[in-house]
């Protein structure tokens, strides 16, 4: 762990509560932005991230030191985050507007499924070229696992070795689940690019 | 066509993260196959697209809110348990006991009878033999004695009329051992109790739900129970269980317009109400606990007035449970805000002086100015509540216009006035 992070959480230990704000500052643009991707909803990443922070400042008698601060908090925040998708079993695209009357699409609660038919799909992006809309659709398309892994991969940049620690599975796991995610994630983009032509 | 193990080799070569002799064989099958040369280039092609998206950035400083609900809520990084050690209490009745025992007793004769022989071979010889004929002084002995001095005589002599003078000179050179440690005799170890003290045990307190029907609102017990139970959260979250959600929908639309509210009602709740669909959320920060009170009072005033018509009533039982945070975030599900948009009754820090200001104060600052102007902006109402979907929420709560216009215009909250969150759920 890097010597700032390691004074920081022992200064907040004794004590100092702004040297977690400090520590908030640092990461949490990093941890907002894989969040959101992962989950694709900005209301749902502000609320993961900032329960991931709470629970880290309260748990930091806990952090052993043994990885780094950042690795820690993005196990926190992504078993968060995995935990909300599976309760909601669907997702909320940053891009889709929906008819707010459940009534005539009869369901009886819970969140309407992802519709990502063509005449569906909005035709706008509220600051997204069309691209990284269909990257992004591609993307919530995947299952939680292979999301996951290609967000820390692709998306934060993060080793193998930090995966494998973030989501407490083996590094031949990570390998594996990445090359099915990339997999998948061609399957997707190939069919998008055939229902384009 | 590749095989699965060369595609997860090449999906791992895109990483940099193979061995060696990965490396190896994927430079052999990029060379030979045109196949997997495409796959590659392909899967690299994805990979650095998703790594091109631009970086979704927070929308505000979370630090803030993050230190500001540490602050006002007490928190506390959570000590580590304490480590509780067992007394060792003997089970004489168990052969593992015994077997235990006997083993320990086996290793210590063990050492003891090794220590022994060791010594007793490798100490030196006079040691073993006293006989004072035979003794010649040993090389400790003759280490001990000085040399000769210039003078030519020694200082002690080799030989001495009293053999004891060798042994005296060899123990004088001798360094002396520190000298023992002070045994506190006073404490008996095996007497002392050897387990730590125990913590005093604290009563779990639990608080429970009030669950009261309206039309009992008029006895003593179920008000004054009412009256407390509304000043114990800093939410207060009212769950009341209706038989016609339309009617209940009307009832407490009409006593918070007796009460002056202006109210913003989002347009898809009269249909839901209509067709029965759902719950309904009534949102307000413009009561405190007494006008919460007056609120449910008047309402009971009502349903007992249907009773004594013979008419149908409208609710059955409200339930005010203990505040919980996840109230604030349904609450964020149904009008789209985030939990840091609601008004609790807390404190903020005061901004210290001392500290620089973030990065992003710039930006907000400009971001205000440039929301303002030109138009006027939103007027505060004194009283104002909305009313929208709960249950199922809607898809995109943001975009209503009555849900924007109902933050808009609310205002600063008064001190003393709670935020109530009142859900009125069909009795399915």
């Amino acid at each position: 762990m890097n010597d700032d992070d390691r004074r920081l959480i022992a200064d907040c230990l004794k004590g100092r509560t702004d040297a977690f704000g400090e520590l908030v500052r640092r990461y949490q643009d990093r941890l907002y932005n894989s969040v959101a991707r992962l989950l694709d909803s900005s209301e749902d990443a502000q609320d993961i991230v900032q329960e991931a922070f709470i629970h880290a400042y309260q748990s930091l008698h806990s952090f052993k030191g043994d990885s780094e601060f950042f690795t820690w908090l993005y196990r926190i925040a992504f078993n968060a985050a995995i935990s909300l998708k599976r309760r909601r079993k669907v997702t909320f695209s940053l891009d889709q507007r929906r008819d707010g009357d459940a009534g005539s699409q009869g369901q009886g609660h819970g969140l309407d499924p992802a519709d990502d038919a063509e005449d569906n799909r909005p035709g706008f992006a509220l600051e997204r070229s069309e691209q990284e809309a269909k990257l992004q659709a591609a993307l919530n398309r995947l299952s939680a696992e292979h999301r996951t892994v290609m967000v820390l991969k692709d998306i934060d940049g993060c080793s193998y070795e930090v995966i494998a620690d973030v989501m407490g599975i083996p590094v031949g796991t990570v390998r594996s689940r990445l090359h099915r995610a990339r997999s998948e994630l061609r399957d997707i983009l190939s069919a998008q690019e055939e229902r384009e032509r | 066509m590749l095989s699965e193990t060369i595609r997860e080799l090449l999906s791992a070569a895109i990483d940099g993260e193979l061995t060696p002799s990965e490396k190896k064989s994927v430079r052999r099958v990029l060379r030979e196959s045109a196949e997997a040369r495409a796959y590659y280039s392909q899967l690299k092609t994805d990979s650095g697209e998703i790594a091109a998206l631009p970086p979704l950035r927070s929308p505000f400083d979370f630090s803030k809110a993050i230190l500001g609900t540490i602050a006002d809520s007490g928190l506390r990084p959570i000590p580590p348990p304490p480590v509780r050690i067992r007394a060792f209490r003997p089970s004489f009745d168990k052969p593992a006991f015994w077997a235990g025992l006997t083993g320990i007793a086996t290793v210590l004769m063990v050492v003891v009878s090794a220590s022994y022989f060791f010594f007793a071979v490798n100490l030196p010889s006079n040691t073993r033999s006293p006989s004072v004929e035979n003794r010649k002084p040993s090389p400790l002995v003759r280490k001990a004695i000085p040399p000769i001095e210039a003078t030519g005589s020694p200082v002690v002599e080799e030989t001495s009329e009293e053999p004891g003078a060798i042994a005296r000179a060899d123990v004088e050179s001798v360094e002396m051992p520190p000298a023992p440690r002070v045994v506190d005799r006073t404490t008996n170890v095996l007497a002392t109790p050897f387990l730590p003290t125990a913590e005093p045990l604290e009563p779990a307190r639990i608080r429970l739900s009030l669950i009261l029907s309206l039309r009992d609102l008029d006895q003593a017990y179920p008000r004054n129970r009412l009256r407390q139970e509304l000043t114990r959260d800093e939410v207060v979250r009212v769950d009341l269980f209706c038989r016609d959600l339309y009617k209940a929908n009307e009832a407490v639309q009409s006593a918070l317009r007796a009460k002056t509210h202006s109210l913003q009602v989002e347009p898809t709740v009269a249909e839901r109400s209509i067709k029965k669909n759902g719950e309904l959320v009534i949102y307000s920060e413009s009561m405190n606990a007494d006008e919460i009170f007056a609120l449910l009072d008047g309402l009971g005033e009502e349903e007992r007035k249907l009773t004594v018509s013979k008419s149908e009533p409208r609710f059955d039982k409200f339930v005010l449970a203990p505040s919980v945070p996840g109230d604030l975030h349904r609450l964020s599900l149904s009008l789209g805000m985030p939990t840091s948009a609601f008004k609790l009754n807390r404190v903020k820090a005061p901004l210290d002086p001392r500290k620089p200001l973030s990065d992003s104060t710039g930006s907000q600052i400009a971001g205000s100015l440039g929301k303002g102007s030109p138009a006027s902006p939103a007027k505060a109402v004194d009283r104002i509540s909305v009313v929208a979907p709960w249950s199922p929420p809607m898809a995109n709560p943001s975009a209503s216009k009555e849900i924007r216009a109902y933050f808009e215009k609310r205002g600063e909250r008064k001190p003393g006035n709670i935020p109530l969150i009142l859900v009125l759920r069909p009795i399915s």
